[in-house]
């Protein structure tokens, strides 16, 4: 009689096999676990694929501002190693830091960053990916590229359906020398918006920034992190915006309040959250859209749009349905 | 010696009998003048602007061409034209204004050469949310002239502007003179509207939402997986202020340096373009050169006749030997950067200032505004040189591929040296982000005879593609793949081919869009 998956999966992994989770320790290993997973007879075995052991540093390029490492290193580990090298990820909303770069890159916020011009593009500048045929895909290895689709948005916010990314290179720049606070107050949410939304814009980076309603007031903390003389052209880009849109330069007076939950929100969502009188911490600010932190748990319900396209696409990628992924 | 032939002596094969059916059944759809069956239709849709094909022409061979011309005018018209090809089987090759440089639209298969000019509506812009929607037809410079009047810009500024689509824009992820600032195309689309291979209209939707963006995926797609009808798309207000600056730097590496420091200091210069030394030397001149003014007696038959013959004689002779060219040009040193800055007035100014800074930090000297004021009274002149070029007998081509900062020299040195012996070369860097920046060659050659020229343009582009890939760069930066650089696609995606398979799959069933491009 030959050995069911299960006893198969014990062999080969030992101890890194327990309930349903494995824990592949490198590229080999995952591809092995797939073959072996292709090779079940009937529906696929319900197995989570854990790949925090993919925890190295493959490389830092300091010229090129690139870190590459394991998709199961945590955001804040990646950090740590970059700092070393006079680089940084730039400020991370505080769920993010925990999150290893592949759950960051895969997940709902779909490993997005801002960039000046209030821009959102993926901090991931390439990804390397396990398909579910244990076939291996490396997206281009350049800032940008025109050859062909952006086959690496398939894996970006995709839940692992289509591919498990390995690694991943990073990118980071160097290390602010200089943070820059500016707290505004303005009359409507909305001047508020627009004043941030278009010192965005102009080309400022806000690190990050508290939003709440102060009497009659909507107020604004920004944090500018940069260059000596960045962070302060930034703060100063704000300020000149603020005062188109009715905005005035107040004394801090920051409120206690927690946070309960993260999400990524339109910015109408935002105007609508202060003139209800809610707090919000702001993070990965771009024109288009935030990330946002609520003193409430419940979140809008986010479509997700293509659900057929993707599932077709996906039996087209990997008949026997291996990748579950999340969704 | 080149002879050229003309036009009027092509002969192009008949259309395919289910082509004249497809014809039929379309003019019921679109009306009778919106299909054409003419060969003169069907010849203007049978190239873009790749210089193979040019060369083809000049020897009298046409390029594949379609077997009928559609234009229609909604989207819905586009599916009926997907529907009708898809009951035939016969190939859509989307055509936007022709000005791919990669054979992107040539009709490898004949089919439907599907004409998107006609989808024309440009909307009003969304101030408070900084957007505007447009029809994939939209020649760019009537985009950003409809925009400029509204206040608004979409900075987005290619070389062929006065001849290229948005839709193409999609299809090619294009790239504007200003997108340090301003970003690529794929960084501006905020949502997309398009007709599948399917027939079936998918719209993306904008941020936020959940899962993958198929936006991203559909981009770069060159027509292979769907046709864009519509996109939204990011837009600011018009430039308050510029600021422009000339560097000049010793040599390549300091010049180079000097880019990735202003991207390292988080500033975005609109503009920022180096030459390498001959190309500095050939059009980094701040005052063009005033043509004399010769009376109309004199001047036609000196230029229409015994200019170009002087030239074709020439030509061989200094482009037929390239090294010694090469060599040549390597007697020049010094490199121009040049800088434009743009936006609100006084970071505009601040920008600048610390631009230069960095640069007299790196090595570099300040030249003033007037290089870079120059360059952006001419900036679009350049494309429409290399006609010139091809009419004394030589081939002109232009290799755009984008590495990290780390490998941009290496990258460089290895092309120049693979192309040494092959053609002419010119580089200049530009489209620089934190990470690295684009290399942008241009490449001039002559190989006597006419079958010798497509033997020498072939040798040369997979060498160069080879070298620069080999030493880090990828593929494309902002032109895009079509036939010229399918196989070297194929090698470059790997085993992740089999996701482009996939999608073709899902969103192309029949196969019948753009076949053939993209390695599919």
């Amino acid at each position: 009689m030959s050995p069911t998956t299960r006893e198969r999966l014990a062999v080969q992994f030992g101890a890194r096999f327990a309930g349903d989770t494995v824990r592949p320790s490198s590229e080999d290993e995952l591809c092995a676990l797939l073959s072996t997973l292709r090779e079940q007879q009937g529906p696929p075995l319900p197995i989570r694929i854990d790949r925090s052991l993919f925890d190295s540093v493959l490389s830092v390029s300091p010229r090129s501002g690139l870190v590459e490492v394991g998709a199961g290193m945590t955001l804040e580990a990646v950090e740590r190693v970059a700092k070393g090298h006079g680089l940084t990820l730039g400020t991370l909303n505080p769920g993010a830091r925990p999150q290893r770069v592949g759950e960051f890159l895969e997940g709902p916020c779909a490993g997005l960053r801002a960039v000046p011009g209030g821009r959102l593009e993926p901090l991931a500048m390439s990804v390397r990916v396990v398909l579910a045929n244990g076939q291996v895909y490396r997206s281009p290895n350049a800032p940008r590229s025109a050859a062909g689709p952006g086959l690496e948005s398939l894996f970006f916010g995709g839940g692992g359906r289509l591919g498990l990314i390995v690694s991943a290179q990073l990118r980071c720049g160097p290390v602010p020398t200089r943070t820059e606070d500016v707290t505004l107050a303005f009359p409507t949410p909305t001047d508020l918006v627009q004043a941030l939304r278009y010192a965005l814009d102009d080309g400022a980076v806000i690190a990050e920034a508290q939003l709440y309603r102060r009497a009659s007031a909507h107020v604004v903390h920004a944090r500018f992190a940069g260059t000596e003389a960045g962070a302060v052209k930034d703060a100063n880009t704000l300020a000149r915006r603020a005062s188109a849109h009715q905005g005035r330069l107040t004394d801090p007076d920051l409120p206690s309040w927690s946070a309960r939950s993260e999400r990524e929100l339109a910015w109408a969502e935002v105007i609508a959250a202060l003139a209800a009188g809610r707090p919000l911490r702001l993070y990965r600010l771009a024109v288009e859209t935030v990330w946002a932190e609520l003193d409430t748990a419940e979140a809008p319900e986010r479509i997700r749009p293509h659900a057929a396209l993707w599932s077709a696409v996906a039996r087209l990628a990997d008949p026997a349905l291996l990748l579950g992924g999340e969704g | 010696m080149t002879s050229v032939t003309p036009v009027s002596a092509l002969k192009l094969p008949a259309p395919g009998a289910v082509a004249q059916v497809a014809a039929t059944e379309l003019a019921r759809v679109l009306g009778p003048a919106q299909v054409s069956l003419r060969d003169e239709d069907r010849l203007s849709y049978a190239r873009d602007m790749w210089p193979k094909a040019l060369l083809w022409i000049r020897q009298g061979k046409i390029p594949p061409p379609p077997d009928l011309v559609a234009w229609p005018a909604s989207e819905a018209e586009v599916a009926a034209v997907i529907a009708v090809a898809r009951a035939h089987k016969l190939a859509v090759v989307p055509f936007g204004a022709g000005s791919g440089v990669c054979g992107g639209t040539i009709a490898l298969r004949g089919g439907i050469a599907l004409d998107l000019k006609r989808l024309e509506t440009i909307g009003r812009v969304d101030p408070d949310n900084l957007w505007v929607e447009v029809d994939a037809g939209v020649i760019g410079e009537v985009l950003e002239r409809n925009l400029n009047e509204q206040g608004y810009t979409l900075g987005h500024f290619p070389s062929s502007i006065y001849m290229s689509t948005v839709g193409g824009w999609l299809a090619a992820r294009s790239a504007g003179q200003l997108s340090n600032k301003y970003g690529k195309i794929e960084d501006m689309v905020l949502s997309l509207r398009a007709v599948t291979g399917a027939g079936e209209v998918v719209e993306t939707p904008q941020r936020p939402f959940s899962g993958p963006d198929l936006g991203q995926v559909l981009l770069g797609s060159e027509g292979t997986l769907c046709v864009f009808t519509r996109v939204r798309l990011r837009v600011h207000p018009v430039a308050q202020h510029r600021a422009f600056r000339g560097m000049r730097f010793k040599t390549v590496e300091a010049g180079v340096e000097a880019m990735r420091l202003l991207f390292a200091a988080g500033l975005r210069p609109a503009v920022v373009r180096l030459y390498d030394p001959f190309d500095t030397a050939l059009v980094g001149k701040e005052k063009p050169k005033k043509k004399k003014d010769l009376a109309p007696s004199l001047r036609n038959p000196l230029r229409a006749d015994l200019l170009p013959a002087a030239l074709r004689k020439l030509t061989p002779l200094t482009l037929g030997h390239p090294s010694l060219m090469n060599r040549a040009a390597d007697l020049f040193q010094h490199c121009r950067m040049i800088l434009m800055f743009e936006g609100e007035p006084r970071r505009t100014q601040e920008e600048a200032l610390e631009a230069v800074r960095l640069c007299e930090k790196a090595g570099g000297h300040d030249e003033g505004e007037a290089p870079g004021r120059a360059w952006f009274k001419k900036r679009y002149d350049v494309s429409y040189k290399m006609s010139k070029v091809v009419d004394a007998g030589a081939f002109a081509d232009t290799m755009e591929v984008a590495a990290t900062w780390d490998r941009v020299l290496p990258v460089y040195e290895a092309v120049r040296e693979a192309a040494a012996g092959l053609a002419f070369v010119l580089c200049h860097f530009s489209h620089a982000y934190p990470e690295g920046c684009s290399l942008y060659f241009s490449l001039v050659s002559s190989a006597g005879s006419e079958a010798n020229q497509e033997k020498r343009y072939d040798t040369l582009w997979e060498t160069i593609l080879e070298a620069a890939t080999g030493a880090g760069a990828n593929v494309s930066h902002h032109h895009g793949v079509g036939v010229l650089k399918a196989a070297q696609l194929a090698r470059e995606l790997g085993d992740g081919r089999r996701l482009l398979l996939a999608l073709k799959g899902a969103l192309d069933p029949d196969g019948i869009l753009n076949p053939g491009k993209l390695s599919l």
